[in-house]
């Protein structure tokens, strides 16, 4: 009897652990796709916005945003498998790239609301300081949008982690499908769902903790850094007169 | 001819069919304090950011040390390092503390090593009774204190001029004399500046020479 218990529980949780490490490979998997490309689209728009530069190139993205925005993943997903990605075999690849093009459309238009709260003085203030305006962007706007923008980029990630909960629908095994699994193996209908939700639950807050603690740490090495810069400086200063 | 370090001819700025500039001459020598007033909605504002470059004007000429700025190829980059710009807002880098604020340009654009930019910038801030402010973030200022890093901010790339849009608009009565009297120091150390405000008293108080603004034209 303890026996049979312990080899249920252990191919519960190997089930749930493959299930989570499903989950978790598609949601970092796509976010890194996501957030590259996000960052190349907010590049191209806001140069657009501040510069005037790359018009032709703004116009295609922007097209390419709504659309995404305007349809459901699981379309996207469906178009992706079947259509535009049918020779790629392995589905978690095409999981992957449909939400690491999904998440970007979304991630984008956070940035770029990031970058609206950004009043444009400061990009002046840059450019009429000689300067260039990608270097404007790259050390005093970007910066900021990126630090503004970590609310909504949790909320990002939350959303994508449960969206891939489609990715079941190709036969991806991920927590939700190791939940259904399970639910079938064991003739529980109820424990396995709540378990993954338990999970989901866990991964969202762990992620949060850490993204507060890294924050944290990047403030503390910039007062140090700080401290230190300025009393060199004091010091170069009363050395040389 | 040689001192005059900045000149316009019959700049013209036009927004659609709007005309806010309508033939703007000045000339300011090396040194000069000028002081242009005028109402609001006189086109002040645009004026100076056709000079700095913000605005491309519809017509006529800005030119600076003798070099048209509007002739084709210019270096507006390699021209905007020469000019200090203090505007209303400030707009100080709120990333960056305000060491960071005053070396990053002279860090990036003038590539100094941020030894000696930072040294310069600590000299800078002790002139302005900053230096205990080095290491906070702007908005941890007061508002009389952020203009005076926006002023060290431009003072640190050693400009030909500066330039300042309304400098006292955004203070109250006791800041407004300490600007004023900055204004004046750095008049007193032979900097060539412009300011463009509306406060009259401030333009007699520190201008060498003022003028009027009214309809985009000078008076
Ligand atoms: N980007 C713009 N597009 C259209 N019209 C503009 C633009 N910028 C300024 N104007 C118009 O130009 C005129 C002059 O504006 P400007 O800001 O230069 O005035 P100002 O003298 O600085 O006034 P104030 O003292 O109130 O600051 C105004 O009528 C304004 O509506
Ligand atoms: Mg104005």
């Amino acid at each position: 009897m303890v026996n049979h218990t312990y080899s249920l529980l252990k191919g519960y949780s190997l089930m749930f652990l493959k299930g989570l490490g499903g989950s978790l490979y598609l949601t970092f998997g796509a976010l890194a796709i996501s957030f590259c490309l996000a960052l190349v689209i907010t590049l191209i728009r806001v140069q657009n916005e501040f510069s005037g530069r790359f018009r032709f190139l703004n116009c295609l993205v922007g097209g390419c945003v709504t659309l995404i925005r305007g349809t459901p993943a699981l379309l996207q997903l469906l178009v992706m498998a079947y259509v535009v990605l049918i020779r790629v075999k392995h589905a978690g690849t095409v999981a992957i790239i449909t939400f690491g093009l999904n998440s970007a459309a979304y991630v984008s238009e956070i940035l770029r609301a990031g970058v609206n709260g950004i009043n444009k003085g400061q990009y002046e203030a840059a450019i009429t300081l000689g300067l260039g305006s990608d270097q404007a962007l790259r050390f005093i706007i970007m910066p900021q949008v990126l630090k503004n923008s970590i609310p909504a980029l949790l909320n990002e990630f939350s959303g994508l982690l449960k969206e891939t909960a489609l990715a079941g629908s190709l036969g991806v095994l991920d927590l939700t499908q190791a939940a259904m699994r399970l639910r079938a193996s064991t003739f529980q209908a109820f424990t396995p769902l709540v378990v993954a939700g338990a999970l989901y639950l866990g991964v969202t807050f762990v992620v949060g903790r850490l993204i507060r603690q890294a924050e944290l740490m990047v403030k503390r090495r910039a007062t140090r850094r700080n401290q230190e810069n300025v009393e060199r400086a004091m010091q170069n200063m009363s050395v040389n007169g | 001819m040689v001192d005059v370090v900045l000149e316009t001819r019959d700049l013209i700025k036009a927004f659609g069919s709007v005309v806010v500039l309508n033939g703007i001459n000045i000339q300011v020598r090396f040194g000069e304090c000028v002081a242009i007033c005028g109402p609001s909605g006189a086109g002040k504002s645009t004026f100076f950011r056709c000079l700095t470059l913000l605005e491309t004007p519809t017509g006529g000429d800005i030119i600076f040390r003798g070099e048209s700025l509007l002739a084709p190829g210019v270096d507006k980059q390699q021209i905007r390092q020469q000019m200090g710009v203090v505007s209303q807002q400030f707009n100080l880098f709120a990333n960056l503390s305000v060491l960071e604020n005053i070396t990053i340009a002279p860090i990036k654009v003038l590539k100094k090593s941020p030894e000696e930019a930072a040294k310069e910038a600590v000299e800078l801030l002790s002139t302005f009774e900053l230096l205990d402010k080095a290491t906070q973030y702007p908005h941890q200022l007061s508002g009389g204190q952020q203009q005076r890093v926006a002023i060290s901010r431009a003072l640190a790339m050693s400009p030909a001029v500066i330039l300042f849009d309304e400098p006292t608009s955004a203070l109250d009565y006791h800041l407004r004399n300490d600007v004023q009297k900055t204004i004046k120091d750095l008049h007193n150390r032979g900097i060539t500046t412009i300011i463009i405000t509306h406060d009259i008293d401030l333009a007699e108080g520190v201008a060498t020479r003022i003028l009027h603004m009214q309809e985009g034209k000078l008076v």
